[in-house]
């Protein structure tokens, strides 16, 4: 069965990239964290239900070893000041020649506000926005209803929508405000 | 006019979830009207922002390489995990269940009859302890637990309830999995290992057996923030 499951690990590497963007922001620490749960998925094939979803599965595991080592190693790191600290120059290179529809700042402010979401929001939004998972598809990869997936979908984007329009956000940054 | 297209329908027609019949119904309304195209705008907008601020960078090839190349694991399970005790996939009842959790993994040797290990006891009694220290903490937060540290690494809502993934680094390294029986924490799981002696560190290997036991026992993804703020106020 194993080589069937490599070819299926391949197919649906691209969403447990996004995935991997939902948790580690920066994209190189998330392609880490995909080769690490790749390499203990296989290492532990006989942890896998056939006929169950391979997603769902790999996904548990990823978000396990992220808790695990991530958390633990942070532990004496304030929480507050953890999301996006170094994220918004390691997303920013390699971008120029992009035609962006978004200024500049906003795409600054929008990141900001991804890296600001609840986790739970943030996963579902990356899997439907960048990986253009069905929201079915997400509900049952994530083992949720549908329509949770929708209430996180609709909050995650009114808070994005806040941002790209310049309102001030809930948490005021006086830093920002210069 | 635009009152009864919802919030929904339209982040649904954003995201490519509408039939076309629908969809087209719905776009040439939103054609029609300036208001409901506003509404409509804030979710293909943000769906191109999502897009715009993490561009898809190249599949690497060392990725596809892992997955051709890693060995995998033989369908029996190797003598590595046989000093994992299996959960019962299917039990007959949550509670016989419970009851049966308690166990400890032994990694390199410990717990399995030289003296130099803990106590199965000792560890389920340093690890209530821990969790009862940490009950009023979020995760990420630590107490000191004697000579060692108690730290809290993810809260899930299981269905045994409540229960934390708890770190306990010492002389011993341990995760053990707590959960809150409506009274007090029960230790559900743990996992020990030597951190000291050159054996492997617990995260490298007790999150395969974590993971195994959180799925025995139907946990679903780590509770937020927020979340688990609200399950220990209820617990409290």
């Amino acid at each position: 069965m194993s080589d069937a499951i490599r070819a299926q690990m391949i197919q649906i590497l691209p969403r447990l990239r996004a995935f991997a963007r939902s948790l580690a922001h920066a994209p190189d620490q998330a392609d880490d964290l995909v080769q690490q749960t790749c390499e203990k998925a296989l290492r532990n094939l006989h942890g896998f239900t056939p006929g169950t979803r391979l997603d769902s599965w790999m996904f548990r595991i990823m978000r396990n070893l992220w808790i695990d080592t991530q958390r633990a190693r942070r532990a004496t790191v304030p929480l507050a000041d953890d999301p996006g600290d170094d994220e918004p120059g390691a997303i920013l290179t390699g971008e120029d020649g992009r035609v962006t529809m978004l200024a500049r700042l906003q795409l600054a402010e929008v990141r900001r506000a991804i890296a600001q979401l609840p986790e739970d929001q943030r996963n579902v939004l990356l899997l439907v926005c960048i990986e253009g998972m069905r929201y079915r598809e997400v509900a049952e990869a994530l083992e949720i209803p549908m329509g949770t997936v929708m209430s996180r979908l609709g909050r995650a984007r009114a808070i994005l929508a806040r941002a790209i329009e310049g309102e001030p956000q809930a948490q005021h940054m006086p830093e920002k405000r210069k | 006019m635009t009152k009864d297209v919802s919030d929904e329908m339209l982040m649904a027609l954003a995201d490519g979830e509408l039939s076309p019949e629908i969809r087209a119904q719905l776009l040439a309304r939103i054609a029609d009207d300036p208001a409901l195209a506003r509404r409509y705008e804030r979710f293909t907008l943000t769906r191109l922002a999502v897009q715009e601020a993490y561009p898809v960078e190249p599949l690497p090839e060392a990725l596809i390489r892992t997955i051709l190349e890693t060995p995998a694991s033989p369908e029996t399970p190797t003598k590595r995990e046989e000093n994992v005790i299996p959960f019962r996939p299917r039990p007959a009842s949550r509670m016989a269940l419970a009851a049966s959790l308690l166990l400890a993994v032994s990694v390199g040797g410990f717990l399995t009859g030289r003296a130099t290990g803990p106590e199965p006891q000792q560890v389920a009694t340093g690890a209530v302890v821990a969790a009862q220290a940490l009950a009023a903490l979020p995760t990420g937060a630590s107490v000191p637990l004697g000579d060692a540290t108690a730290r809290v690494l993810g809260s899930f809502g299981t269905d045994l309830g409540l229960c934390r993934l708890v770190a306990i680094e010492g002389a011993m390294e341990e995760r053990a999995i707590l959960c809150h029986n409506g009274t007090e924490w029960d230790l559900a799981f743990a996992a020990v290992t030597g951190a000291m002696d050159g054996f492997r560190p617990a995260s490298d290997i007790s999150v395969d057996a974590i993971d195994h036991a959180l799925d025995a026992i139907g946990a679903g993804a780590a509770m937020t923030e927020t979340e688990e703020a609200a399950a220990l106020r209820l617990v409290r």
